[in-house]
């Protein structure tokens, strides 16, 4: 192609050249001397470089040489106006990037099916209890081998995440384990990449394990060494038999590293030990609800059998991946609906400043259609211009996009599943790539249609006159924009709400200090706690002792206490129970539902409890000595009511004996901040010692500083239990409100960038307006109007866009903040004052928007107005 | 659409072309003294307009280029009616003198 065209520039050359040579020679003939009649040809000729370009131009019509010709141009008037090119590019880089985002987060959690084959038969089995209000709950061993005897699933496995000391070279390091059963991977249908999957005789609880790895633990820890597969590993101390390497595409929830057979602890047997998570998949062709009907059979049978623990049993079964996702589907699917409304303020804003521009440039593209470009010539040109910035703002938009997923991984909510596997990947890219084509083609319609609308002669004349025509093309610009503005009080609404449920959630009471708190696990395993069977209750209480003595003597250590659960939903051991006041009568009626767990003395001063009434624990309250509790303020407020609970006695479920209340603390939040505080009942670690234990460290300066120092301590205790998940009283009160925090801010962000828009639709509109008036205002200046008057009347015109706006915006709010009533709290979704707010804030920052392009117009000097053209 | 009135004019010249060149090939300094002589220099047709006219016919398939010497000697590119070319020129001839009849109708009636 590029020989062909230097071909035809030769011969176009020559034949130009020839042209003139006959001219001159013809002069030549007619008497004028060579040289002057040579500079006559030339000049009679004109331009010949503008004739070849136009000769080149009827020739080529290649449309790849076009296109670059088109790009040129739209470079150049790119650079022209700066300012319109980069806010356009801007507007669509935060559309863009902000849609991908958002898709790439809804995409990897929710629509992308899980990495099992037919996973739409993949079930977790969740048990319930609706008189203790139990839902979502584990299951016992007993009850599982009467699931997976009675073939109700195809196959069904219970697992059971947990964490151990796995020894590597000369390190030990706590890794996340699973303990599973073979029908974990039956049912998930994972085949290994090497050796063999749990047999079902190795599944039995024994003391004898064997172990699966993960390809990647198998690579990073074990250098992938094959002579690893029948041999050995020590995991808490155990040497444990591999059996198989797990392949490098399964993924499980927690990503255990190491998957081990169940080891027995000799509390499997009773039914009520509920425990382990189950995962089925459901018989060809069964649905959910047949097999449901069939498992609620089964579950009647066994309440008849057993009822001491099986009454009032029943399981729900759910889709495995609706059980992953959870309740963000909802949160995630509100913010795909803000994306979508996000994009539309993207393109109505990108329309109306195409709109106006081309109106700007009505005059150029009639000069050019005067010069002669073809009709097809000026849209092509234009569609080139847009599909050019609508490419940039692409290219900025992935940019963007690609950014905030590296922040949601680092910064998201560690509770958001599969966070760690969210990625801008190539469908993704395709996604933006579509819509941003999508809207460089609908933007630059509107300009297109009025170019191929416009007549030269019209045009030269608007533009050259500048009055107030184009009356329609105002309108449908005032129009978008008042869309826009309407767009952006629905999402300021909605964000309004968000921050007032989130500012409602910082002022609940956590209950506890959650500054200068330092918080780790420990557990003491089943080898150092079990001797014949027998629960080693002496020996947990004194290393109990010992850690407690250990980390008070750490310098910068305030108090340190120890109980078996985090609060704000942190995780450890949450035990429920019934509870019933001695003198009133065990009746079903008298209960109290609440958790209990067992504390040291020093653990309300470590998490910072406050004493209502009464004492704490102390060190009278051991082994041997009268058993005593401590209620919380919601116990006491439920069963004591305007009663003084102190000396009273509480006992437990069927237990005959009783303790003796000595205490009332406030109460904390055992779960997230929004729910209520439920009835605690604590008993002294001393009398009660359990293996779980959950760490509270209160410090002087910076908690996380001391966590080193903690562990270190705790390795003192004993090398083999190394403290676990350290987080401070901050992080645990941070990834508390995470969940509602990621909405909360992604909508606000969303409601900023729709009012920025807004407010640049409103002011380029009404600038606009005022440059294109910029005559008549002058005239009506002459003619004796002040200029307060021409204020008022820009000011009156961008008022009433954005009033409309605001009353559209404010209707469409009513309809829609409902989809947000699950994650308001306390507020509700018709918030007088946050619809109140929202709009006159708006309105606010509208009337800003407007005084720029007010006083502009206000400050137009009639003389030069007019003298203008 | 963009003036009719330069459509009107581009054809016009057009179709000066095709009958010029109807006459025999023809290079294009020829036929720009050609159309000078034949209007009476009543139409100043600028070169300019004169080679992409040209060109574009060329690229229509209505005339053929081809380079060969012209009578004084240097080598020029003739250009000579194709058949398309022909019948273009009928069509159009027929259109224009069908535009002309009418225009002066009206302007006669108009007197």
């Amino acid at each position: 192609m590029f020989f062909r065209r230097q071909r035809i520039d030769r011969q176009l050359a020559a034949e130009l050249e020839f042209h003139i040579g006959s001219r001159t020679r013809d002069l030549v003939k007619t008497g004028v001397p060579e040289a002057a009649a040579r500079r006559r040809a030339r000049i009679e000729f004109g331009g010949t470089e503008s004739v070849k370009d136009d000769c080149r131009d009827v020739r080529r019509g290649h449309l790849v040489e076009e296109l670059f010709k088109d790009l040129h141009y739209a470079l150049r008037v790119f650079r022209k106006t700066p300012a319109f090119s980069l806010a356009a590019i801007g507007t669509l880089a935060l559309g863009i990037g902000a849609c991908t985002a958002t898709f790439t987060v809804v995409d990897d959690v929710v629509l992308r099916p899980l990495a099992y084959p037919e996973p739409g038969r993949l079930v977790k089995p969740l048990t319930k209890n609706p008189p203790l209000g139990i839902k979502n709950g584990p299951a016992s061993y007993p009850d599982y081998l009467d699931w997976r005897d009675s073939g109700v699933f195809e196959s069904v496995g219970i697992y059971l995440t947990d964490n151990a000391v796995l020894a590597t070279g000369g390190q030990s390091e706590r890794v996340v384990v699973a303990m599973a059963t073979s029908g974990v991977f039956s049912a998930l249908k994972v085949a290994p990449l090497a050796g063999r999957i749990f047999t079902v005789e190795e599944s039995t609880p024994s003391l004898t394990p064997v172990v699966l790895l993960t390809e990647r633990t198998w690579r990073r820890r074990f250098d992938a060494d094959p002579k690893l597969l029948g041999g050995t590993i020590k995991l808490n101390g155990l040497s444990l038999t591999v059996a198989g390497i797990l392949p490098a595409s399964f993924s499980f929830e927690g990503d255990p590293e190491v998957w081990t057979t169940p080891i027995a602890t000799g509390d499997e047997a009773p039914r009520d030990n509920r425990y382990w998570s189950a995962v089925a998949r459901l018989r060809a062709g069964a649905t959910l609800r047949q097999t449901g009907v069939q498992l609620d059979q089964i579950c009647r049978r066994l309440a008849a059998d057993y009822p001491a623990s099986n009454r009032d049993w029943g399981v729900d079964i759910v889709g495995l991946k609706d059980d992953i996702v959870g309740d963000t589907r909802a949160q995630l699917l509100v913010l795909m609906g803000a994306v979508g409304f996000v994009w539309l303020i993207v393109c109505a804003n990108i329309a109306t400043l195409m709109l106006v521009r081309a109106s700007g440039r009505s005059r150029e593209m009639a000069v050019r259609a005067a010069l002669g470009a073809s009709g097809a010539r000026l849209v092509r040109q234009l569609a080139t211009e847009s599909l050019l910035l609508v490419l940039a703002g692409g290219a900025a938009g992935i940019g963007m996009a690609l950014a905030a997923v590296s922040l949601l991984r680092e910064y998201g909510p560690a509770d958001l599943p599969r966070l760690d596997q969210i990625h801008v990947d190539a469908m993704s890219a395709a996604f933006t790539l579509g819509i941003a084509i999508a809207t460089g083609l609908l933007c630059s319609l509107g300009p297109v249609l009025q170019a191929r609308r416009s007549h030269p002669g019209e045009g030269l004349q608007e533009g050259g006159r500048g009055s107030t025509g184009g009356r329609r093309r105002a309108l449908t610009r005032a129009t978008l924009v008042t869309a826009e503005v309407a767009l952006s009080i629905v999402f300021l609404t909605g964000s309004g709400l968000l921050i007032k449920s989130f500012w409602n959630l910082l002022r609940e009471d956590a209950g506890f200090r959650t500054d200068h708190l330092l918080t780790f696990f420990l557990s003491l395993p089943n080898s150092k706690v079990m001797e014949n069977g027998q629960y080693q209750k002496v020996k947990v209480a004194r290393y109990v002792e010992a850690v407690a003595a250990r980390l008070e003597s750490i310098p910068g250590v305030e108090h340190a206490g120890l109980g078996m659960s985090l609060p704000l939903g942190g995780g450890g051991w949450q035990i429920w129970s019934k509870f019933w006041v001695a003198g009133e009568g065990n009746s079903q009626a008298g209960f109290v539902q609440g958790i209990s767990q067992s504390v040291t003395p020093e653990y309300f001063a470590a998490l910072g409890v406050p004493l209502r009434s009464g004492r704490t624990f102390s060190d009278r309250d051991g082994e041997h000595a009268p058993l005593v509790a401590i209620i919380n303020h919601e116990f006491a407020r439920q069963k004591f009511a305007h009663r003084n609970p102190i000396g009273r006695r509480i006992g437990i479920e069927d237990g005959k004996e009783t303790y003796e209340i000595v205490g009332v603390v406030g109460s904390l939040k055992s779960g997230g901040l929004q729910e209520p505080s439920p009835p605690q009942i604590y008993g002294s670690m001393a009398q009660h010692p359990v293996p779980m234990l959950a760490a509270f460290v209160r410090t002087a300066g910076d908690p996380a500083a001391l966590g080193r120092t903690a562990q270190q301590a705790i390795l003192g205790v004993d090398p083999d239990v190394p403290a676990y998940r350290l987080r401070t009283g901050d992080q645990l009160l941070g990834r508390s409100l995470a969940r509602r925090r990621l909405p909360m801010t992604l909508i606000s962000s969303f409601a900023a960038i729709a009012l920025v828009l807004a407010l640049l639709g409103l002011y380029g509109v009404l600038a606009y307006g005022v440059a294109q008036r910029t005559r008549e205002i002058g005239i009506r200046m002459a003619l004796g109007a002040a200029a307060g008057q021409v204020l008022a009347g820009v000011v009156r015109q961008g008022m009433i866009i954005a009033s409309l706006g605001a009353i559209a915006g404010l209707a469409g709010a009513l309809a829609i903040t409902r989809v947000l009533k699950d994650a308001l709290y306390n507020v509700s979704p018709l918030d007088a004052g946050v619809l109140l707010v929202a709009p006159a804030a708006l309105l606010l920052v509208a009337l800003l928007a407007c005084a720029i392009p007010a006083r502009r117009a206000a400050q137009v000097d009639p003389v030069l107005a007019l003298r203008r053209e | 659409m963009p003036s009719e009135k330069t459509d009107l004019l581009q054809g016009t010249l057009d179709m000066l072309i095709l009958k010029i060149a109807a006459l025999g090939p023809i290079h294009g300094y020829a036929m720009s003294q050609r159309i000078q002589q034949i209007s009476r220099d009543a139409l100043q047709v600028q070169q300019g307009s004169l080679y992409p006219a040209l060109h574009r016919l060329e690229k229509r398939g209505w005339l053929k280029g081809e380079w060969r010497a012209s009578e004084s000697g240097h080598d020029a590119k003739f250009y000579a009616l194709t058949k398309a070319g022909r019948k273009q020129l009928e069509t159009e001839t027929a259109q224009w003198e069908r535009l002309a009849e009418a225009i002066g109708l009206i302007l006669r009636t108009a007197e």
